[in-house]
């Protein structure tokens, strides 16, 4: 029997279905998908996460969701809402327990005929080179000190000690570092947590993937970026790892108490938040972002570990490799930003939790170097099919608080992956798709398998249809490691 | 009611949950739901059943209701052991009121980079959090972030 819901889901066209407002929803929720993904999307609480964000006191123009939304805690994997900066608030689980968990790109001087039939030695010394898997460390050890210069610095940090270069920073969303980070409000206990864990990948669905480009949808973008059919790529996609945690963990403890006494009504206690002019929401920027330049430097860092790497196991100098980053994507984060509420250009705080910032041409925040274009907006899929580089387009300001989609979606639960791929030997079907994969945990490559996930191509149709993203290029992966 | 995991005779189960680990635990008291869910996190940290006692933690714990500390008295637990390693395999609580748990863990600090557990567990999150009585057994709820 299906369980009645308390509201409805409209198809208001091709791409976007919504959930008016009905009872005490603040706002109507809106979710981009069309007839292709969304059996997926009815098939968990998704929708019913959207609603309950609706709720949320302060919340401006609708709770939105994108065409990769699935279950979360609390709010949806794949939701943007945005707060007034007055009446609204932040939430911890709108940011997510990985704080800035997101992507980054670096494009080689080498084609793909050149790396295809080496892609083990180089898959093989990237495994052995970065600390991966469950709880990985024995990355950079610091002190409190300088763990905190880390904090205040983000990606910068990494370049100071020589990993990678100043003009590194201007490819990074908002430089790779985050001024409101505060290390004074960082507790001890993040700091035990995350201590070792800097320069590390993690597990799960992080990654670090070397691809090419299979194909250009849009060959003015892509020569301004400097991207060729055949360009090999390398994508990291990694956070704030265990010092994320310990500080969302905490906040959300403190919050899970304050809502009380600031009497605000919640329908799901995982929605627990502060209002966005009190002194714990000041706190927690403070902390967040500490943790979001954490993520910046842990990017920063693999970047430069697989630069090595790959010279070292290919006897290439830096000259040959050409390594140039494209881009750095956080895609957990809030962030205080301007956009047009009711027609009036205003700051609200913007949640995006597994959602991209997607700023088009022109946008004032954008580096010189991406303000003709807009910045490159990078979508990994899965380990089987494809990846791709978006570019922002003027409808993801006008709709989406300047954000698109993030990745493909999961699709099946963990257990499920693992039933569904019973007997298989996932290792052989990618190879037989020539990708070459390492990975540490046993059930790693059967979680994620690229059957556990939507086709990361139809949920950029539907970014794509609705304006909110165009297609710049896909990648195809050929090698990956997996935590 | 006996809840039935992988291997029969658990006090815990999984539930289905796309992108997350949903575990249901019960016990003929609450004290029995805190032990079981203890023992479901060592599960999942990788912990096996032959895992020593030699090592010793006292914890002592503080929030407002049942539930809020189920969140974090299990919080308390994966914070042991991402820093230290430590894998709780007997929990005996010796104080349990709505508002604190006292309680002695018994366990070993392992290298868990050696263990292996197969899902990095980032938190213990409110979603979907409940305890319940029916009859003369408590059901309890919890989702991590994975």
């Amino acid at each position: 029997m299906t369980e009645k819901k308390p509201y409805k889901l409209l198809r208001i066209d091709e791409v976007r279905w919504e959930i008016p407002r009905t009872g005490k929803m603040r706002v109507p929720g809106l979710i981009y998908t069309d007839a292709r993904t969304l059996p997926d999307i009815e098939k968990d609480q998704s929708a019913d996460q959207v609603y309950n964000v609706a709720h949320l006191p302060g919340i401006v123009g609708r709770s939105i969701a994108m065409p990769d939304v699935h279950w979360g805690y609390g709010f949806p994997i794949g939701g943007v809402a945005a707060f007034d900066l007055d009446e609204g608030v932040v939430s911890p689980g709108g940011v997510g327990y990985d704080i800035n968990c997101g992507v980054r790109l670096v494009t080689t001087g080498f084609r793909r005929a050149e790396v295809q039939p080496r892609i083990r030695e180089l898959i093989d010394a990237l495994f052995a080179r970065i600390p991966c898997g469950v709880g990985s460390r024995g990355g950079i050890r610091l002190g409190r000190t300088e763990f905190d210069s880390v904090l205040k610095l983000g990606a910068e940090w990494a370049v100071l000690q020589g990993m990678g270069e100043d003009s590194d920073l201007e490819k990074i969303e908002d430089r790779g570092s985050l001024p409101e980070a505060d290390p004074s409000t960082v507790s001890q206990r993040a700091y035990e947590r995350g201590k070792d864990q800097l320069g590390t990948l993690g597990s799960g669905n992080h990654f670090l993937e070397i691809g090419f480009i299979e194909e250009i949808f849009d060959k003015t973008v892509a020569q301004q970026w400097g991207l060729e059919p055949g360009q090999v790529t390398v994508m990291i996609h990694t956070g704030s790892r265990g010092f994320g945690y310990q500080v969302c963990d905490e906040f959300l403890a403190r919050m899970v108490k304050s809502v009380h006494h600031e009497g605000l009504e919640l329908p799901d206690k995982q929605l627990a938040c502060t209002r966005l002019d009190s002194a714990l929401a000041r706190e927690y920027f403070g902390a967040m972002n500490a943790a979001a330049n954490f993520a910046f430097a842990n990017r920063q860092i693999l970047t430069h570990l697989v630069r090595v790497a790959w010279e070292e196991a290919l006897g290439v100098s830096p000259r040959q490799l050409k390594f140039r980053l494209l881009y750095d994507v956080c895609h957990n984060i809030a962030k205080i930003e301007t956009h047009t509420v009711h027609g009036k250009s205003k700051k609200v705080c913007v949640h995006r939790k597994g959602a991209t910032r997607a700023f088009p041409a022109g946008h004032p925040a954008l580096p010189a170097i991406y303000r003709s274009t807009g910045h490159p907006v990078l979508i990994p899929g899965d380990m089987g099919r494809a990846s791709y580089i978006l570019v922002g387009r003027s409808g993801a300001m006008d709709e989406a608080f300047g954000s698109t989609c993030h990745g493909a979606g999961r699709l099946l639960s963990r257990h499920e992956a693992i039933r569904r791929t019973k007997g298989r030997a996932i290792e052989r079907e990618l190879q037989d798709i020539d990708v070459y994969p390492r990975w540490t945990g046993r059930k790693t490559l059967r979680e994620e398998a690229p059957e556990a996930y939507k086709d990361v191509s139809l949920v950029v149709d539907v970014v794509q249809k609705a304006g909110l993203a165009d297609k710049v290029a896909r990648i195809k992966p050929m090698g990956v490691v997996k935590g | 009611m006996t809840l039935h995991g992988k291997k029969n005779g658990r006090g815990w189960r999984f539930l289905e949950h796309t992108a997350d680990i949903r575990i249901e635990m019960c016990g003929t008291d609450l004290k029995e739901v805190f032990v079981n869910a203890a023992f479901a996190l060592s599960h999942l940290l990788g912990a096996k059943s032959d895992l020593p006692t030699s090592d010793k933690l006292e914890v002592d714990l503080e929030a407002d209701g049942y539930e809020d500390l189920l969140v974090e008295w299990l919080r308390e637990l994966l914070y042991r052991n991402q820093t230290s390693g430590f894998l709780v395999a007997e929990p005996r609580i010796t104080t349990l009121t709505p508002t604190r748990v006292k309680a002695t863990l018994r366990g070993r600090h392992v290298d868990m980079e050696a263990v292996g557990p197969d899902f990095e567990i980032k938190g213990v999150t409110y979603h979907g959090l409940s305890i319940r009585k029916d009859d003369n057994t408590y059901t309890a709820t919890v989702v991590f972030d994975i």
